[in-house]
């Protein structure tokens, strides 16, 4: 029989430690988590168990939970258990000696990776999972540990670069006569994003009824957050006005007058203190009820506890008509409003929470906030207050970078509420707990408590019932339960984003990754591929009507088939693009426009160069021309001229686009005078808006 | 049940190359020792190493009766400045080392994935080789190799391989003046004044022109461009001469070397270095260069070279003659400077927009006018002609003159209307000079019908010419509710020699284009000689339109659709700069213009869409790409006005208001109100600091916008304007 043994990978410092433990015959490898939780990894049976096996595994330790994230040390660990199942697999029994030896060992391993283990990994995922994962390890103890000779190699010779182009179109045409193409398109790909979608649709009316359909359900699940974490922090809110009625010392008071009577004296003290026997329907019957509550020794559920005899029986407990409102009207969780008043959080509670935050906040990946800490190493605050509003900035760990995100209204109340309903659970544990400074916990009963991030977002029950219960308006617009999870939320919101815009580069910059990943992760291919396809093929037909717009066969040069839909193409790219945007344009505006179309307005003036404006900004001048605007859109535009016709004079339109343009750039300029200098002429704006009223025009002169 | 069996097909097709793919990896991890020994054999390497030439591997290579067919040759038996081969046995040492470097190159040091690539590093391995060889008295390369070669040397080679490639690395200039007149290049050696060798005083030119006379080396031009009839060095026999190829002599350098004796083409172009060789188009080539543009060099042809040298650095543990080591880990690497200078030089030109719709507006009218009345009358025509007889056979050359005169009877008699209205007469002219815009035969026409097409294609997707190439006769899909796609190679996405594909968008145009030349490329079956049913499968295997009687068949390479571009644009015959020179189009440039002209019109939203026809990965690189080419100096106000407004975008934070979307339209709209291209926001301090600037200047009109209300005047904006007044005083 062998003695257990253990090695720990971290000095004992309190709670579960990291490391390979031998039990029963199988080795044990465990890693912790940021909340200190505890995750096991059975690697079994290595070599004999002895001094070899353990030889390896203190030479892959350093590799292993090098990393400061623990879900990398996770997948370390996984790829170090694949290791010791392909042993066995192979039957290496014996840890190999010579060189040789081991190098056919590994080409053993390797081959079974790649080729006979069971399992449903694609091709790619076994070379990615070879690549990534297992070659590093096997190379760590080649290299460094020193236990594989360093003579060995590991395969492959050069990083294998997988086909990653999936061809939308496999059906090929034989010899050149044409087959019409139907295709379903590859469904993995699409039921990746939030919404499952017909492609039978055309380009435009796909992509359409796609953004339509992604906005009605992000909106949905945005609005049922948002009620919920209101009503959750106004519950709070109130349930600790109610508390104060009923301190702990009036409540022992209370307690004193009824001891007497055993077994039901609550019912005792109901008779004297409710009039219309009515427990809970005004403030300090709550109030009673409440804090008589949080005295009781606290185990089991609400019902369990209120089953105790100074409690009325849960079934009796009304709530006064004051309470702030449920999330909805239809919420049926009393018990969770209860709890609420009394600032204790669930698994449902965080989930809703972070769903939030995930929601407002795309920078943040899920899991780190998860993990998010209320102050970094260093003790300093990972909240910053910005020019409006709060900031928090959430550690990346895998990749070694801190997100920041600016918080909204919404964000902010979350965070708050969070923070005031953990507070005093917060405070009463021990400096040493790794709870104390997380943003996520639970405060249950019986005190704080850590959870892990796997049991959030489980609404995928019988029925979408928790769906139903807790989120009525996504639950009416029918999206599965399951694809309720923050990696598809972060890809709604990256493709809403992009549709916005139209651009990658942006939704890249929101969801705080490099391009590559957004396209690989976040944006459907087959909705970027029709997308791009549409820009290609309406570029495609612009060239081909630009260059034989005068000709009879420009039609025909078209893949329009009557004018009218070319004409309206035309149109369309006539009104968005503006001759002076790009040469193309210029051309196409030389050879389709009509000349009316052009502004008459100044002939001489656009006959020469376009030149610059410069807008001047000082809050003085910031604040004459909102104050012309203000007064334009309150008296219209037409009052706005001068009454002698001026030379130079400018329509009062212009100024009032000139203010509209500045208005939504400003308040997000990078430079903060400029910023200032907005804010400032907002407010002076309103002391001018009185003199622009009498009279006021604006002109343009020539300043010699 | 369709659907089904169409699932188990494409499992299978992808099992199978899942299976490929293990195979191949398997192979090699099981090749794999732990004690050092190289076999110095690889799957691409299709030859013995040590051999005097190379196969190497490319999609598509097979083995037909022993004999490799689709793969790239290498020859190692090059000569040298010495008088020797290469793969002479005095030589041998060093050319064992030069093949395992280029061996290891692509297996040990480099990621080096298709032969394509492969063989731009063996190229300037040669090209170093012909260096070091000129250099033997100083590093003696048959016995050290590079093992002597210092940071001087390096930067000696750098500078002349960057500057004219092979010519001035084998420094052929003064191999030819000591070949022709040793005596002249004595006297140049001593002159006081240091001269360039390619600014020789008079006197000597004299000289050499003489003894050039004298020694036969001049040769007429022929052809039928503009410098027909001209005299020049001839190329062929100066390669003899100097022990080297024709194509050494091939980069601008060398031309403007031997240039100065060639006083014919210096009287008509002047300081335009027009190739000594056979045109065979109407005008020079737009890509024609001036004397004084020699000095950009191609950033590519730098970083090949630099990597070469440092994959030799890296190399020197295995192969004692590689070249020494010269970066640490202290010092900056030495070849840093070569990628800084990479980065000033020139890119492909990008054609003007108008010229190019202009070239897409006929090709669209040969395509869809010309197109299907041509093919049908070409197919019908040979059909005929080789049922009756009017092929080649054997027989005298009177009866080959009959057989013409009855091939140009028989179209003129069966002619369709539409192919007479593009001026098309004759089955076939002798010459190409006797070929006229406006009137041409139907050969001719059908040359200028296959440029036109490789115009459409590539004018309206960015391809590469081997994409072009590689097209197979089962490229064209058509899909419902969206139209035509093309399956075409992806780029430079290779692994081991193959090539990946993907499928793009084309219009009904293109399509057109490509169904044309399917039926062209099919129907040739029934009348020409050697037709290959394998290499059939090839989009561009068609006839050759030259060869009239023997009716052979090829696949179209690139100087095959350079040339049939060339005359495409000739018969358009759009006019030339003052220079003479018109724009040729190349499917590069094409490419290029296509990119860059959609994302201007488009701006930022096309840049994913751009990305993805361009088959890169990352839209930096092609955001690379455009700024790269939207600094050169067609730079425009509207370029600017692009820039300015994608930055406007960009000034603005992330977090945004939801109306800001049309911020675009409005910033257009403003623009067009005040009569400005951009517009822009400053600080009263930073405006006033400009203005000053601006008007010490005094180039500039300024107006200014005022509110004038009850209580004054309020400037709140100024409008700046260049003057136009510049034209007059420049």
């Amino acid at each position: 029989m062998t003695t257990p043994r253990r090695h720990a990978a971290q000095p004992s410092g309190g709670g579960a430690m990291e490391g390979f433990e031998l039990v029963d015959g199988k080795f044990i490898a465990r890693v912790v988590d940021e909340a200190a939780l505890d995750r096991t990894h059975v690697l079994g049976a290595i070599f004999d168990n002895g001094e070899s096996a353990w030889r390896l595994l203190k030479g892959a330790q350093a590799h292993v939970f090098q990393s400061s994230s623990y879900q990398t040390r996770g997948i370390n660990v996984a790829n170090l258990r694949k290791v010791a199942i392909y042993f066995r697999a192979k039957g290496v029994v014996t840890m190999p000696v010579t060189a040789s030896d081991w190098q056919s060992a590994i080409i053993r391993i390797y081959e079974y990776h790649l080729r006979d283990q069971p399992g449903k990994a694609t091709l790619r995922t076994r070379i990615t999972q070879w690549q990534e994962g297992i070659k590093p390890l096997l190379e760590f103890l080649r290299d460094v540990a020193k236990i594989i000779p360093q003579t060995v190699k590991v395969p492959p010779k050069r990083r294998f670069r997988a086909k990653q182009q999936p061809n939308f179109n496999k059906g090929t045409v034989a010899d050149g006569t044409i087959q019409k193409i139907g295709t379903a398109q590859d469904i993995n790909e699409t039921s990746a994003l939030l919404l499952n979608f017909d492609i039978s649709q055309t380009n435009a009316e796909y992509l359409e009824n796609y953004r339509d359909r992604l906005i009605t359900v992000r909106s949905a699940l945005d609005a049922d957050c948002v009620a919920y974490v209101q009503s959750m922090a106004a519950h709070f809110e109130y349930g600790a006005r109610l508390l104060k009625r009923c301190t702990e010392a009036q409540a022992n008071a209370l307690k004193a007058n009824y001891r007497a009577v055993k077994g039901s004296a609550y019912r005792e003290m109901r008779r004297h203190l409710e009039k219309d026997n009515l427990p809970g329907t005004t403030e300090i019957s709550l109030a009673r009820i409440m804090r008589l509550f949080l005295m009781e020794n606290r185990l089991g559920g609400v019902k369990q506890i209120f089953k105790s005899t100074w409690l009325p029986a849960w079934q009796c407990v009304n709530f006064p008509p004051d309470i702030p409102l449920p999330p909805f009207p239809e919420f049926n969780g009393a018990a969770r409003r209860f709890r609420w008043m009394l600032g204790f959080i669930d698994v449902t509670d965080l989930c809703i929470l972070h769903m939030l935050l995930s929601l407002r906040n795309p920078t943040f990946n899920a899991i780190s906030l998860f993990d998010a800490k209320l102050r970094d190493k260093r003790g300093n605050l990972n909240f910053t207050f910005v020019v409006n509003g709060k900031a928090f900035v959430v550690d990346k760990r895998r990749v070694r970078a801190k997100k920041r995100s600016t918080l909204d209204e919404e964000s902010i109340l979350a965070v708050n509420t969070l923070l005031q309903m953990t507070k005093q659970a917060r405070d009463l544990l021990p400096d040493s707990s790794p709870l104390k400074n997380r943003l996520f916990l639970l405060n249950k009963y019986d005190g704080a408590c850590a959870m892990r991030y796997e049991t959030l977002y489980n609404f995928a029950d019988s029925e979408s019932r928790s769906l139903r219960c807790l989120l009525p308006r996504t639950y009416a617009t029918g999206i599965p339960a399951a694809h309720v999870v923050p990696k598809r939320i972060r890809r709604t919101n990256a493709v809403l984003e992009w549709f916005k815009t139209g651009s990658v580069l942006k939704a890249a910059r929101l969801i705080g990754n490099s391009t590559k990943v957004v396209i690989k992760h976040y944006i459907p291919e087959a909705l970027l591929q029709a997308w791009n396809v549409r820009l290609v093929r309406r570029y495609q037909n612009l060239l081909l009507a630009t260059a034989s717009a005068h000709e009879t066969h420009c039609l025909a040069a078209t893949d329009f088939s009557t004018p009218a839909e070319l004409k309206k193409f035309i149109d369309d790219m006539l009104n968005e693009h503006s001759p002076t945007s790009s040469k193309l344009a210029a051309i196409v505006h030389e050879r389709f426009c009509h000349p009316e179309q052009f502004d008459a307005g100044d002939e001489q003036q656009s006959a020469t160069k376009p030149g610059s404006l410069v807008v001047n900004i000082s809050p003085r001048n910031l604040s004459v021309l909102y104050a012309f605007r203000d007064v334009a859109y309150e008296k219209g535009f037409q009052s706005l001229q001068s009454p002698t016709s001026k030379r130079g004079q400018i329509s009062s339109e212009a100024v009032v686009d000139l203010a509209d343009l500045l208005t939504t750039r400003l308040p997000d300029h990078h430079d903060t005078a400029i910023r200032s200098a907005h804010v400032e002429a907002e407010r002076l704006a309103a002391a001018l808006v009185d003199e622009l009223r009498s009279g006021a025009f604006a002109t343009l002169e020539k300043q010699e | 049940m369709m659907r089904q069996s169409d699932r188990t097909a494409k499992s299978e097709r992808v099992e199978n190359n899942e299976a490929a793919i293990i195979k191949e990896l398997l192979d090699e991890a099981h090749a794999l020792t732990a004690v050092e020994i190289r076999t110095w054999s690889a799957s691409w390497l299709l030859s013995p190493i040590h051999g005097t030439f190379w196969l190497l591997r490319l999609d598509g290579s097979r083995l037909v009766d022993g004999e490799w067919n689709h793969v790239l040759r290498v020859d190692w038996n090059d000569k040298l400045p010495d008088g020797s081969l290469l793969s002479d046995e005095c030589n041998r040492k060093y050319l064992t080392f030069l093949q395992q470097a280029a061996f290891l190159v692509r297996e040990e040091v480099r990621d080096i994935r298709s032969s394509i690539s492969h063989c731009i590093y063996i190229m300037v391995l040669k090209a170093l080789t012909e260096w070091i060889f000129t250099r033997s008295r100083l590093y003696s390369p048959a016995e050290f190799g590079f093992a002597n070669v210092d940071l001087a040397g390096i930067h000696d080679f750098m500078q002349k391989y960057t500057r004219g490639a092979l010519f001035e690395s084998g420094d052929y200039a003064t191999r030819f003046l000591r070949e022709i007149d040793n005596d002249s290049f004595e006297t140049l050696k001593n002159l006081k004044k240091p001269t360039s060798l390619y600014e020789l005083p008079q006197p000597i030119v004299k000289k050499i022109v003489q003894k050039l006379n004298e020694m036969g080396y001049y040769s007429t031009t022929g052809g039928c461009g503009p410098n027909r009839g001209l005299r020049y060095i001839n190329r062929t026999k100066l390669a003899d001469l100097l022990q080297t190829q024709h194509h050494t002599f091939k980069s601008y350098r060398a031309i403007a070397f031997f240039r100065q004796f060639e006083e014919d083409y210096k009287k008509k172009f002047g300081k335009l270095l027009v190739r000594a060789s056979d045109i065979k188009t109407e005008c020079l080539s737009h890509r024609t260069k001036f004397n004084d543009e020699l000095n950009s060099i191609p950033a590519q042809q730098i970083t090949h070279a630099v990597t070469t040298l440092q994959s030799l650095e890296e190399l020197s543990p295995i192969l004692p003659l590689s070249l020494p080591p010269f970066s640490t880990q202290l010092a900056k690497s030495p070849f840093q400077r070569y990628f800084d200078e990479a980065g000033k030089s020139e890119h492909t030109p990008w054609m003007p927009i108008d010229v190019s719709l202009a070239y897409l507006n006929e090709s669209l009218r040969w395509v869809l006018t010309y197109g299907t009345p041509l093919v049908d009358f070409y197919i019908k025509a040979n059909i005929h002609f080789k049922d009756n007889g009017l092929l080649f056979e054997r027989g005298s050359r009177y009866a080959g003159e009959r057989r013409s005169l009855a091939r140009d009877g028989w179209t003129r008699g069966n002619l369709p209307q539409s192919l007479r209205d593009a001026g098309i007469e004759t089955w076939c002219t002798k010459t190409r000079r006797h070929e006229s815009k406006k009137r041409c035969s139907v050969m001719a026409a059908m040359t200028i019908l296959f440029g036109a097409c490789m115009y459409i294609i590539s004018g309206l997707l960015p391809v590469r010419i081997d994409e072009l190439v590689s097209l197979k006769t089962t490229c064209l899909v058509f899909k419902k509710g969206c139209g035509f796609w093309i399956k075409k190679r992806r780029g430079k996405a290779v692994e081991n020699d193959t090539h990946e594909t993907m499928d793009v968008p084309v219009p009904r145009a293109s399509a057109t284009a490509v169904s044309l030349l399917i039926r062209l490329g099919t129907e040739s079956k029934n009348f020409v000689s050697g037709y290959d049913d394998e290499d059939a499968k090839y989009l561009l295997y068609l006839p050759n339109f030259q060869s009239v009687e023997m009716l052979s068949i090829g696949i179209r390479d690139e100087h095959t659709i350079n040339y049939a571009v060339d005359m495409f644009c000739d018969h358009v015959g759009l006019p030339t700069d003052k220079h003479g020179r018109r724009w040729y189009a190349r499917v590069h440039e094409n490419r290029k213009a296509f990119l860059l002209s959609f994302v201007w019109y488009f701006k930022f939203a096309a840049l994913d869409a751009a990305r993805w026809l361009a088959g890169h990965t990352d839209s930096r690189h092609i955001l690379a790409y455009i700024k790269n080419n939207f600094n050169e100096e067609n730079v425009t106000e509207l370029e600017a006005q692009f820039l300015s407004e994608a930055l406007w975008n960009f000034g603005v934070s992330r977090h945004r208001r939801s109306e800001i979307r049309d911020i675009g339209n409005l910033y257009r709209k403003v623009c067009k109100h005040f009569h400005v291209s951009e517009i822009s926001e400053v600080r009263e301090q930073d405006l006033s600091d400009c203005l000053e600037l601006f008007l010490t200047q005094g180039k500039i009109h300024i107006d200014v916008v005022n509110i004038t209300s009850t209580s004054g005047v309020h400037r709140i904006a100024l409008r700046i304007r260049m003057s136009n007044k510049k034209d007059k005083t420049s």
